[in-house]
């Protein structure tokens, strides 16, 4: 059985997916065997792999009985009901992808589906107010749901925007009080085992070793261990997600402070905008065949609506994912694992379900191939199921001013989204596979919101009766107006519960 | 072309419950149904049976299209089940695979986990003895969960074993009082136009029926055929009775399935009756599935889909959930492609995990000496079958896959009432006290005997229910 548990975890690098991972690992550490050690250098930045989060980031925090206002305070975080989309459909138009659901189901027909009845027989209503976080991210306010299922406010969902450095240093300090240690120093190799090739200790530049069991790459792009030393191979989707670089800007807090995220599309990429309490974080993801590094600079400083608080910073990559994200005693997480680009604010989930996966496949220092096998069986579903939602937005739009768009419309997309597309396109279905991230709600925010109209409803909705459909739909848009009118502004509400200190 | 009239071919249970379902689904529309149906043995869920099992999952989705439990239950001499009680699959004490959960997880590590690491540390612990249905099962008690109850009963699930027979009778007469009209006739053929849409199905008396949507379930020998995908290498029972026997003592809640050197048989308790069902080795019954059981705009469902040896006792779950599926995706049109590949790929997710665990039955045999029990656990199985084994035996972990109708406590119960046991258990497990587990342990097996000890026999519960 447990005869030879693993005895010591190396993290080779800091950031958020290291100290993320070393939080999360600390625990193992109650066996009295395991311990975990991360290494990280001061002389290497982060990358920051993303400074916006999606819901189940809360769930995260609950495993570390991390309190929520306590982690909003020390990276000056802030609250966040969606992304709002612009120009993404076309020029001159925006939608919402809101977190929580739309409605409710009525006697087992999906609630968009009543949705699209409406709308067949002219009834003019908008989606975006039949989902409480839209309605309230419209009128720039947030209340924190109380745990009641009866009341209202309970169909909010919500993320964070936080600073990604301040997060990694918050979870340092979680990690080092719970016997994580840290050691400073840059890794001058790999030392490889000579029977099987696995990975036995990272060499520092000191000459020390620091042995271990099980490593965890958290690298970066370059992937020192996963990539560099055991050639794990990268699976390259430049021709699904052709962006391949950023620049980045922080600028300075303006007022309101927006509960949501911002997604601008750009005539070779799109702009992000994520409100923080101290400053707000900008950036422009671009394709460098379509638009050169300075144009793309000019394009984002000049659509900054603060002042910039820094140099420009540029970034480099290339979308896709390590082959094996697990190989022989080494697991690659955060971008040594691969990159997709921060549209949907996934980076930070991949690294927790990353690291969930991990505990739950934790192997022994036999490492069996099944364990291996099964995380990076998983983790394939799951970044090609993210892959196919971000493919989404660029493939399925009426942009079509520049070179850039004009490709995205016309690629071939993989078969896995044609079929969904397919599917949405003839009656609005839906479907979930293996345990998908995005639900009913985040697909059908971005396909109708990129202008894919079903051509009909289910029939099942025509056993529903109409006047009981429409007073239903009427109240609860009424309901989540008068809910969302109670609520703080999400400026109050975070003086109130979670403001950071001055900076 | 939009879909006015939907013809089913075939009045046995599956039959019936399609015609049923889509009335109930279709009612208010304009849609008209028909059902052609002739007096044959049953074998519309593929194995003819005398009795069968809807799981929890099944007693869910009947709730759900509205049909009333209690009348179900008069009208199929039907009991409830909480299980199934494995003996003779291997030389250990026989095991039971409960509905519902096994034990409560200590935060994210699960109670089996911590079992095994009991085990590890040479405890003898029995799964069973910590999960609510079986500790039911064990003493014959039985009751329904009340709605809101916030103790440990809210979290029972159950099943319910019908007769075959009754219950297609009961679906007919339902499926009628909606306006299903029915013709008499063997369906002989398909009258297709240029592009292979059906427009009529052709019966042995000359009839015509046409439609603009046609289901399928019409057994394993329908005449509208597509490719098949045979199985038959990977079970080795193809011969089967089934037979229903009176009986005069009370209803276990549970079925049983016991295993010998020949085959299996499973005895499902109904009122006043048993439904008994043996399978044997060798045989003739083709086992395997349709390459693709939605063609242009015919559907084929249960036997005439797919025949899976029934000894997980699913045929019927498979039957409704494949039809919850048509439902789901039920077009408005002739041309529906989109629908038609979607429903495909899930069924045959679906039906493929049903092959699944199936075969673990006779892979993770451990009946050693029979040539029968010898040959079916030294056979080469499909590799998410020796994937799944493989894994669970390593960590105690399961691979799961999408349309698969156990869930992880299903798997690790059929696991473990098969005597499969795992080499290690979870990291997470080795940090918790072991006084602290030994206590969690203790709590649940009291606060759950303290429940059980309070509920009716079974028999009475099901008197009360009819008096």
């Amino acid at each position: 059985m447990t005869a030879e548990p693993i005895r010591n975890i190396v993290i080779a690098g800091g950031g958020t997916a290291g100290w993320m991972a070393a939080a999360a690992l600390s625990r193992l550490q109650a066996n009295g065997v395991t311990t975990v050690t991360l290494v990280e250098s001061e002389e290497i930045g982060i990358v920051g792999v993303g400074e916006a989060t999606i819901p189940p980031i809360k769930t995260f925090n609950a495993m570390l009985g991390i309190d929520e206002d306590e982690f909003l305070k020390a990276t000056q975080g802030s609250f966040k009901l969606g992304i709002e989309f612009v120009g993404w459909e076309r020029e001159g138009e925006a939608y919402f992808h809101p977190f929580g659901a739309y409605g409710t189901d009525i006697e087992g027909v999906k609630f968009h589906q009543i949705w699209l009845k409406l709308r067949a027989q002219g009834i003019p209503v908008s989606i975006s107010d039949l989902n409480l976080s839209a309605v309230a991210a419209r009128h720039n306010r947030f209340d924190r749901p109380n745990g009641d299922p009866r009341a209202v406010l309970s169909q909010l969902d919500y993320a964070f925007h936080f600073d990604a450095g301040l997060y990694a240093k918050f979870l340092r300090t979680y990690s080092e009080v719970r016997g994580v240690v840290r050691k400073e120093g840059k890794i001058a190799r790999v030392e490889q085992c000579a029977k099987d090739g696995s990975i036995a200790a990272l060499v520092m530049e000191d000459g020390s070793r620091i042995h271990g069991d099980l490593f965890i790459d958290c690298t970066g792009f370059r992937g020192l261990l996963i990539e560099e030393t055991l050639h794990a191979g990268y699976d390259d989707w430049s021709h699904w997600l052709p962006c391949n670089r950023a620049v980045t800007v922080p600028c300075a807090r303006t007022e309101p402070l927006l509960p949501y995220t911002r997604s601008i599309a750009r005539a070779a990429g799109w702009q992000w905008r994520i409100p923080l309490q101290h400053r707000t974080g900008n950036g422009h993801v671009y394709c460098s065949e379509f638009i050169s590094d300075d144009e793309a600079a000019a394009t984002l400083l000049t659509n900054l609506d603060g002042e910039a608080l820094a140099d420009p910073r540029p970034l480099r990559f290339t979308t896709g994912m390590r082959k094996r994200a697990w190989v022989k005693n080494c697991v690659a997480l955060g971008l040594a694992s691969g990159f997709m680009e921060p549209l949907e604010s996934t980076s930070i989930h991949l690294v927790q379900a990353g690291i969930s996966k991990l505990l739950a496949l934790f192997p022994d220092r036999r490492f069996a191939d099944h364990e291996r096998d099964e995380y990076n069986r998983l983790t394939a579903i799951q970044w090609a199921q993210i892959r196919d939602f971000l493919i989404l937005h660029y493939k399925q739009t009426a942009r079509d001013a520049s070179e850039f768009w004009r490709y995205c419309r016309s690629m071939a997309v993989p078969e896995t989204l044609t079929r969904k597309i397919d599917l949405f396109r003839s009656a609005g279905r839906l479907f979930r596979y293996d345990d998908e991230l995005f639900t009913d709600t985040n697909w059908t925010a971005v396909m109708i919101g990129q202008g894919l109209m079903p051509q009909r409803y289910d029939p099942l909705a025509d056993s529903l009766d109409d006047r009981q459909i429409r007073s239903l739909v009427g109240q609860m848009g009424e309901a989540f107006q008068r809910s969302a009118r109670q609520m703080p502004t999400h400026a109050d509400f975070i003086t109130r519960h979670c403001a950071g200190s001055r900076m | 072309m939009p879909i006015d009239r939907i013809v089913v071919a075939g009045g046995g249970i599956a039959g019936w419950l399609a015609a049923s379902m889509l009335a109930r689904a279709l009612d208010g529309g304009t849609t008209t149904i028909a059902l052609i149906e002739a007096s044959a043995p049953d074998d519309s869920l593929g194995v003819p049976t005398a009795a069968e099992t809807l799981s929890p999952c099944s007693v869910e989705r009947s709730a759900k299209a509205g049909y009333d439990e209690n009348a179900l239950i008069r009208a199929t001499r039907g009991t409830f089940a909480l299980g199934t009680a494995l003996s003779g699959w291997h030389d250990g004490p026989p095991g039971f695979i409960a509905y519902g959960d096994i034990g409560a997880p200590m935060g994210p590590v699960a109670f089996h986990q911590l079992a095994a690491r009991l085990r590890h540390e040479g405890a003898t612990v029995n799964l069973a003895n910590f999960t609510l249905a079986a500790l039911c099962a064990q003493t014959g008690r039985f009751t329904r969960p009340i709605a809101g109850d916030r103790s440990v009963l809210s979290t029972l699930e159950y099943g319910i074993n019908v007769e075959t027979a009754g219950y297609r009778d009961f679906l007919r007469a339902d499926a009628q009082s909606r306006g299903v009209t029915s013709v008499q006739g063997h369906v002989t053929s398909a009258e297709r136009n240029a592009s292979g849409l059906i427009d009529a199905l052709l019966t042995t008396d000359g009839e015509r029926v046409a439609g603009d949507f046609f289901v399928d379930a019409l057994g394993p020998t329908t005449p509208l055929s597509g490719a098949f995908e045979s199985w038959s290498d990977l079970f080795p029972c193809r011969t089967s009775q089934a037979a229903l026997h009176r009986a005069a003592e009370a209803p276990l809640p549970f079925t049983h399935v016991e295993a010998g050197p020949l085959g299996w048989r499973r005895s499902t308790p109904l009122q006043g009756a048993a439904g008994e069902l043996s399978l044997s080795s060798d045989g003739d019954t083709k086992i395997g599935r349709r390459t693709a059981p939605w063609q242009q705009n015919s559907v084929a469902l249960g036997g005439a889909a797919a025949v899976i040896d029934p000894v997980a006792g699913t045929q019927f779950d498979l039957a409704l959930s494949a039809i919850d599926r048509l439902i789901g995706l039920l077009p408005n049109d002739r041309a529906c492609a989109a629908e038609a590949a979607e429903y495909n790929r899930q069924t045959i997710e679906e039906l493929d995990g049903a092959r699944d665990a199936a075969i673990m039955f006779y892979k993770g045999n451990g009946r050693f000496g029979d040539p029968m029990w010898d040959t079916a656990r030294d056979m080469p199985v499909p590799e998410r079958v020796a994937h799944k084994i493989a894994l669970f035996e390593s960590c105690g972990r399961t691979a799961l896959h999408d349309g698969e109708m156990l869930d992880e406590a299903g798997w690790v119960g059929l696991f473990e009432a098969l005597g499969i046991r795992a080499r290690r258990f979870d990291a997470l497990a080795n940090g918790i006290e072991r006084s602290v587990i030994d206590a969690h342990f203790a709590r649940i097996r009291e606060v759950m005997l303290k429940a059980v000890a309070a509920l009716p026999a079974h028999g009475e519960y099901l008197r009360a229910m009819s008096a």
